[in-house]
């Protein structure tokens, strides 16, 4: 019934015999055989019942199924988009964070400067005070101070520690930076006393002659340290009593230093 | 009458059941759609020519959604499933239309 193509054309073949060829066979089987017999009939109207049913069956799963796949999907980009905000609002976060960060470490850095510049200003009065307390060795221009028992060798003629003292005293009143009795520095722990027979500074015994050394202004300090009551005494010791009192100017003079241990002693407050 | 109570009774199946398909089985499913419809709208031009017969119907919608399964089947186990998918759907897809075409014919005399 359906004109036949030319073979090898498969696209109209395919187009030709869209419909079962076996309708037409059975169709034309029907026209000259006898009907068929009621109960095969019945059966093959169950069987048709039964196809037609798996046939509603199999479009309505796929349809179901096809929908089922779209809502997820679009579940699956909804939750998506909303996890891409989520972490770009994050991400804004960080970013915040990282500038404020930044700004932070400006601010410490310029704080770190300004420590700086306090610590080397603690560090230069910390060398002045070491100076000043007679913790480390120092070197200027100063006096050298003989003073010697008188060669009579009377007891009045005798150099005590009360008049040594009176000579340190002299010096700092005369504005000295650093004093050093028979080689000792005198620090703020420093005392000059007899002991014996001998006169000891910083616990250690002396013998005569003394030298002190002191460090001092060289235009001014052998001047001021005569006026002083200091000077003046020992310019009469010499007198009376033939005291041995030498002072030279020798340029640059060096004196010890006497490291301070203060291991035992903490300031109220910090004790633990 | 026959044919209204299985469409019927498959719609209602296929909705309250749910059967969820194997995940083995969900590539096959589209292409045994698409056969199902090709043995359709076959059936509906023979029906509209006069040689409409039931067993033909259910033979060629069997044999239809089985060969086109078994053509995806063998598709994938050699690695051209896809190739084949598209094979299978085209040639069903052209006798769809033809039928279509048919069918307009025969309802439009055009």
């Amino acid at each position: 019934m359906t004109p036949q193509p030319p073979p090898g054309d498969l696209l109209a073949r395919l187009a030709a015999q869209s419909m079962d060829n076996d309708y037409a066979t059975v169709a034309a089987r029907r026209g000259d055989g006898s009907p068929a017999s009621p109960s095969a009939r019945r059966r093959t109207l169950v069987a048709f019942g039964i196809a037609v049913a798996a046939l509603a069956v199999l479009l309505t799963v796929s349809a179901v199924q096809t929908r089922d796949t779209a809502s997820e999907a679009e579940r699956d980009r909804e939750a998506l988009i909303a996890r891409i905000q989520s972490e770009q609002g994050e991400v804004a976060d960080i970013r915040d964070r990282v500038d404020s960060l930044d700004t932070e470490v400006a601010e410490l850095r310029t704080a770190s400067l300004a420590v700086g510049e306090d610590a080397a200003a603690l560090e230069d009065t910390l060398e002045d005070l070491k100076v000043v307390t007679g913790t480390i060795p120092v070197s200027g221009p100063g006096l050298r101070i003989t003073v010697d028992d008188a060669s009579s060798g009377s007891t009045e003629g005798q150099v005590r520690d009360t008049d040594l003292q009176r000579l340190a005293n002299g010096l700092w009143e005369a504005g000295a930076e650093a004093v050093a009795v028979g080689g000792q520095r005198l620090t703020t722990r420093s005392a000059i006393r007899t002991a014996g027979e001998a006169i000891t500074v910083n616990y250690r015994s002396l013998s005569p002659p003394y030298v002190v050394t002191a460090i001092g202004d060289p235009q001014t300090f052998a001047a001021d340290f005569l006026e002083t009551d200091s000077g003046q005494f020992f310019i009469d010791l010499r007198t009376t009593f033939g005291i041995g009192f030498e002072v030279e100017s020798p340029g640059t003079v060096t004196l010890p230093g006497r490291p301070l241990d203060v291991d035992r002693a903490t300031r109220e407050g910090d004790r633990p | 009458m026959i044919a209204l109570l299985g469409l019927v009774v498959g719609v209602i199946a296929g909705l309250f059941l749910e059967p969820s398909v194997p995940l083995s089985l969900q590539p096959y499913l589209p292409i045994a759609v698409v056969a199902a419809l090709d043995a359709t709208f076959g059936a509906m031009r023979a029906l509209l020519d006069g040689i409409f017969d039931e067993k033909v119907f259910v033979i060629s919608f069997v044999s239809n959604v089985l060969v086109a399964a078994l053509i995806v089947y063998l598709g994938d186990q050699l690695g051209v499933g896809s190739q084949l998918s598209t094979g299978v759907v085209v040639v069903l897809g052209i006798r769809i239309f033809s039928n279509v075409a048919a069918i307009r014919r025969h309802l439009f005399h055009a």
